[in-house]
């Protein structure tokens, strides 16, 4: 029982800090509370189970592996949404941008269409299989393979990210913007640009965790309406470790999962729809008791 | 002039336009409209086909001249309504398009998939909420299966029935009788697995005192009486058969995603039957999980998107040895008439393997029952027309068909649970099993009782293979062998589809047979097993 | 002589139409409605005008409290879900009568704004309504437990509702059975126009009243405010309760006359969003606004969409989904490019028009004086 909870919650840990960390850095470099995260992951979802069979009509004639196509379908996913992404900022939260509540308006409708396309497009579900199979008993619980490779890719991308932003020049312009954009447009960084790419960085992020989910976690099913769970958990995760903290969001995202592992073992009747309840009360609790979250240094409230 | 010219050409096309939608109506005595509703526009879904079944039932209806009213042969047109029920449900726009179909003509309306929308759309229907519909409308549900959608209002003691007597139910059975089919199927079900299944130090069928189940149910509102009838063993004590023991049962959300935490507690129950009972698409996630855990439990229930043929390939073929109940399996030949609708609806939904399912069957069935009532009363008075409603007795794709007058009246008559099919056969739904891309009916087995005779059509149950004690014994005789080996490379390089596809000699279960399989096999040889595995002896 | 009568005529014309006064266009709406039951006895357009009728006394609390106090909330259908709950469960298991079981609904909506509302004070702007949002997505999970199952009855709610009305009153008046049921349809209509009336009036009497002008201040600057010597938390607390109060008399009306009370139907994210939605086509702030927004969005809804179904080169199958997609559409590009809102729109361009007709007479003015100058020299 504590060996599910560790290795399963351990899991979900990985996959939550992959899903809020695209959250957590657009909030923090352009200030957006951009709503239609979950949506990103829902249609990066879709986009791949499309890709998957697309790319092996292609390149199957050409030779090539079928345990390259999903990695490949998911690069190009993941480049696609994030495309779109900057393109849907562009558009909608460019114009309104320093307006949060507008921008809540818009991106919740920017998900709510993103929904509905997927429904006219797709159905109400799509299979995302697994790029590998079989299993393996880790201190006798049986995992996936496809969970292993979900849960250290998920920590491999978070610690690229990090990396990324810490040592690279771009980074450096994203933590000077999230310090004080004024000040970084003077110094000759160019915050429109910065803004898309970082959209852009944070939607792909948003992609790769919708795959990973469906096929390690989701049974490899992809359906519309799996965008406000996935919000609700990323927000958590981001009010608890503190908004615009990468380390709170790690951490934050391993302590939502493992409260949901508990729970879902603690209360075995009616477990599951206490679960899907923990990461919207966890918010509101975090944000009426200490706003600032677990390492938020200062708390933006005016 | 130019302008003169422009104005002229529209005006002249305006009244060629009208011309058109109006002549051919000239003449003819009005149509016969029927509204109905249903979770339409949702494009995967909306082969569930009630607005097909209906269309395919007016067509052949009108194609032979029309209804017969009292000597007047009348068309019927048909309106679609929309009860805004997925993905969200919508109650007020539900109702509204029951004001909007009644607005258009519709005096009856066939319709109403999920209990939460279908009870308000009746209220609306029936008069009974603002703004009260002056003319009645007679309303057949086809879809919604919850008893009280009839029984609250047409009880012969707390019903109101001059209110409510415009209510039918077409399809399906209420979910009582659902229930007792799935319990019926259980019972046979178990009797099959128990010589696969028996304890080795106690003998086969001796001294098994429960075979665990585990049930999950939909949070909707028509599993209900399901849940409480199988978790709550006192209301009808041996529903599932003697040795049948509920030790886990929950309810999971029509919307749910991430359902890992149930499946979880099924496996931590150790039930070897696993009762789901779902109709949203949730419960194609539930058996998702369930294949990708291997969880050591046989699916059997009610899954209405398991039901479509679009199912198999949505979920990779994952939905192997899920049984749910069905009015046909695939292409099955119950009837001449049925085989042939199946054909007409593929046609009508243009050839692209898209079949119906049981409100495609209710739409068409709820059409020529309307059709025979009103030929019966002679007339389209909604208060003839229950009379005949109330009186007929006659033929449908799914049996015969008639509505019940006790202890509910005005709901679709079932005369047979279990593996029998008691004659005369009036409607009831079919076990169905997935079993290599092709839903195969698996009970009843039998018909006409006595003489009890098996149906031609019938198939085996299939087992998962991981709930044999050794996959690699592929022919389960105790032993691995060379036979083995020669059955796996007889299907070598086969998937699910293929003629050759034998899902348990995927030892790996990658849904491929390649020759990881045979090596996983041969690795083996000459292993011996005990036959039967103590699934549900083990504590 | 003809063409100086005509011209004075439209003049008064003109400033009778352009210079039109609120209370007049109200009244005018008002006795539109009244006479609609008899003018066009459709059961579709009826409907069409209740449920519009509903929305838009709805939204007009919503808009008191943002669009005036500028708290924001996305979770405007916690009082509304309350109201309606409260009013059923009572209603459904205890049978007592609405008279009783209104007021105590909108006593529990009021007493759950203040509970929320303490806490609630501490945050502001996005995080506000991030909590809001949230508040009725996890009344929705309590409700759907297993051990509330009996009293809130999960997905399918809790039914059926006592009518407000009863046909038996009218049945007692000496009516006869069908009648009766005209009568209770037309008693329903003029007790919820009558209901939307006087809460909108209210309303917009509390938005432009002293308090009012408070909860503008607080919305423009609340340090100022504070400054001033207004207790902010106190004013935020009265919108709040002012507002929570007419959502959750909606709420319970609303849920008498639909009989059936259901998470889809009372707390739903697309229930808290259907005010946002209204009062952005209507104009945030103004009250009024969101009836016309209202109007807009049940009228493209069911009649301009729907109709658009029956136009063959449109009838693709996934209209619905479409539908769902335009108006989510509509929002952004009215959150981006006009985000005053309708109303507000038409109030500036009469307020232009005004302008600019004061211009030209006193453009003409000075022409005409210009004329009599160089007359003179």
């Amino acid at each position: 029982m504590i060996e599910n909870i560790l290795i399963n919650g351990a899991i979900l840990g990985g996959l939550y800090a992959l899903l809020a960390f695209g959250f957590t850095l657009i909030y923090g470099v352009s200030g957006v509370v951009n709503l239609a995260h979950g949506a990103f992951f829902m249609i990066g979802a879709f986009i791949f189970s499309a890709l998957g069979p697309f790319l092996l009509s292609i390149l199957g004639p050409l030779g090539v592996t079928s345990t390259v196509i999903p990695l490949l379908a998911l690069i190009l996913a993941a480049i696609f949404v994030g495309i779109a992404g900057s393109i849907v900022y562009r558009l909608t939260i460019h114009p309104i941008l320093g307006d949060e509540v507008a921008i809540m308006v818009v991106t919740i409708s920017v998900a709510l269409i993103i929904q509905q396309l997927v429904l006219i497009g797709f159905g109400f579900s799509a299979p995302v299989t697994p790029f590998v199979s079989g299993s393996i008993k880790i201190i006798g619980v049986s995992v996936t393979y496809m969970k292993i490779l979900a849960f250290v890719l998920s920590l491999g991308l978070f610690v690229g990210l990090w990396a990324f932003i810490n040592y690279s020049k771009i980074g450096a312009a994203m933590r000077a913007v999230s310090q004080d954009h004024e000040v970084a447009m003077l110094m000759g960084v160019n915050t429109e640009t910065l803004y898309m790419l970082t959209m852009a960085i944070s939607t792909a992020f948003a992609t790769l965790a919708g795959v990973f989910f469906t096929s390690a976690l989701l049974a490899g099913q992809a359906v519309p309406h799996m965008w406000l769970e996935p919000l609700w958990a990323s927000f958590a995760i981001v009010v608890l470790g503190g908004l615009g903290s990468i380390k709170g969001t790690l951490v934050g995202a391993f302590i939502i999962a493992y409260v949901e592992h508990l729970v879902a073992a603690v209360f075995v009747s009616q477990g599951g729809v206490i679960v899907r309840a923990i990461p919207i009360a966890t918010m509101v609790l975090i944000l009426l008791v200490r706003p600032k979250g677990l390492f938020g240094k200062r708390i933006e409230m005016e | 002039m130019k302008e003169k010219v422009i104005t002229t050409t529209v005006l002249t096309m305006i009244l060629i336009g009208t011309l058109l939608i109006i002549a051919p109506t000239l003449g003819v005595p009005d149509p016969i409209k029927i509204g109905i509703i249903g979770p339409v526009g949702l494009p995967h879904w909306s082969p569930c086909g009630m607005k097909e079944g209906a269309e395919i039932a007016a067509q052949q209806i009108n194609d032979a001249g029309g209804v017969n009213v009292g000597g007047t042969y009348r068309n019927i047109t048909l309106v679609e309504g929309n009860e805004n029920s997925y993905p969200g449900i919508d109650i007020d726009e539900a109702q509204a398009e029951v004001v909007r179909l009644y607005n258009e003509g519709c005096r009856i309306m066939i319709g109403g998939f999920r209990t939460e929308v279908t009870g308000p759309m009746i209220e609306m229907a029936m008069g009974q909420v603002y703004p009260y519909l002056e003319d009645p409308v007679i309303f057949l549900i086809n879809g919604a299966s919850t008893n009280e959608l009839i029984m609250d209002r047409l009880h012969p003691i707390t019903g109101d029935y001059e209110t409510y007597k415009y209510l039918f139910r077409v399809n399906p059975t209420n979910s009582t009788v659902l229930l007792m089919t799935v319990a019926g199927s259980i019972q046979t079900l178990i009797a099959k697995m128990l010589p696969i299944y028996g304890c080795p130090n106690m003998g086969p069928y001796e001294n098994i005192t429960q075979v665990k189940v585990a049930v999950l149910t939909e949070a909707l509102d028509w599993t209900l009486v399901i849940h409480e009838y199988l978790t709550n063993s006192s209301i009808y004590p041996g529903l599932l058969g003697a040795y049948a023991n509920v030790t886990y049962a929950d309810r999971i959300p029509y919307d749910q995603v991430d359902v890992s935490s149930w499946i979880g507690n099924v496996v931590a129950s150790k039930a070897r039957i696993l009762i789901h009972i779902f109709s949203a698409p949730v419960g194609g996630t539930v058996i998702g999980t369930w294949a990708a855990a291997q969880v050591k439990a046989v699916p059997v229930g009610i899954n209405v998107v398991a039901q479509l043929q679009t199912y198999w390939p949505t979920l990779g073929g994952a939905c192997e040895y899920e049984s749910t109940l069905n009015f046909v399996g695939t292409d099955t030949p119950i009837s001449p008439e049925a085989e042939q609708f199946w054909d007409d609806f593929d046609a009508h939904t243009g050839n692209l393997g898209i079949w119906p399912i049981y409100t495609a069957y209710g739409a068409y069935n709820g059409v020529n029952v309307v059709k025979e009532a009103i030929e019966a009363a002679g007339t389209t008075d909604a208060n003839a027309v229950v009379s005949a409603l109330e009186a007929i007795d006659t033929n449908s794709l799914t049996g015969k068909f008639k509505f019940s007058t006790s202890p509910i009246p005005h709901d679709v008559f079932c005369n047979s649970v279990g593996p029998f099919w008691v004659s005369p056969q009036y409607t009831r739904a079919m076990m169905v099993q997935w079993q290599a891309g092709r839903m195969e009916v698996v009970c009843p087995m039998y018909a006409d009782y006595p003489p009890t005779t098996l149906l031609s059509y019938v198939k085996d149950w299939a087992f998962p293979p991981w709930m044999y004690p050794n996959q690699t014994d592929v022919n389960y005789d105790g032993k691995v062998r060379v036979d083995d080996i020669l059955e796996a490379a007889l299907a070598f390089g086969s998937e699910p589809g293929h003629d050759r596809w034998q899902r348990r000699i995927d030892v790996t279960n990658d849904y491929k047979i390649r020759v990881d399989d045979i090596l996983a096999i041969a690795l083996d040889f000459g292993k011996t097993f005990d036959m039967y595995f103590p699934l549900w002896c083990d504590s | 002589m003809i063409t100086a009568y005509l011209k004075r005529a439209y003049s008064s014309f003109a400033a009778h139409v352009f210079d039109v006064p609120p209370r007049l266009l109200a009244f005018l709406l008002f006795v539109l409605h009244l006479v609609l039951p008899v003018a066009k006895p459709d059961p579709f357009i009826q409907l069409t005008v209740f449920d519009i009728f509903f929305l838009a006394a709805f939204a007009a609390s919503w808009d008191l409290l943002v669009g005036r106090s500028g708290q924001i909330s996305l979770g405007h259908a916690l009082f509304f879900g309350i109201g309606g709950y409260t009013t059923g469960i009572l209603s459904v298991n205890l049978g007592l009568a609405p008279w009783i079981t209104i007021p105590l609904a909108v006593l529990v909506g009021v007493s759950a704004s203040l509970l929320i509302g303490l806490p609630c004070s501490r945050v502001k702007g996005p995080y506000l309504a991030l909590v809001t949002m949230a508040l009725p997505l996890i009344l929705v999970q309590l409700f759907k437990l297993d051990l509330l199952l009996p009293i809130t009855g999960g997905e399918a709610g809790v039914g059926i509702l006592l009518p407000i009305i009863p046909s038996a009153f009218f049945r007692m008046l000496g009516f006869g059975s069908r009648d009766a049921i005209r009568a209770v349809a037309l008693a329903t209509y003029y007790f919820a126009l009558f209901l939307v009336f006087a809460a909108s009036v209210i309303l917009y009497k509390i938005a432009n009243s002293k308090t009012g002008m408070v909860f503008v201040s607080i919305l423009d600057d609340e340090l100022a405010s504070k400054a001033c010597g207004i207790n902010v938390t106190r004013y935020k607390l009265m919108a709040l309760a002012i507002s929570s109060l007419f959502a959750a008399l909606i709420g319970a009306i609303r849920g008498h006359f639909a009989t059936i009370v259901s998470p889809g139907r009372f707390l739903d994210l697309t229930v808290s969003f259907a005010p946002v939605m209204v009062a952005f086509l209507g104009g945030i702030g103004t009250i009024y606004g969101p009836l016309i927004g209202a109007y807009i969005y049940y009228t493209l809804d069911r009649f301009v969409l729907q109709k658009m179904t029956q136009i063959p080169f449109l009838a693709f199958t996934d209209w619905e989904h479409v539908r769902f997609l335009i108006f989510a559409v509509i929002v952004i590009v009215l959150v981006i490019k006009w985000p005053r809102g309708i109303a507000r729109f038409v109030t500036d361009k009469l307020h232009d028009l005004e302008e600019a007709r004061d211009l030209d007479e006193r453009g003409k003015w000075i022409w005409k004086t210009y004329k009599k100058r160089k007359k003179k020299e």
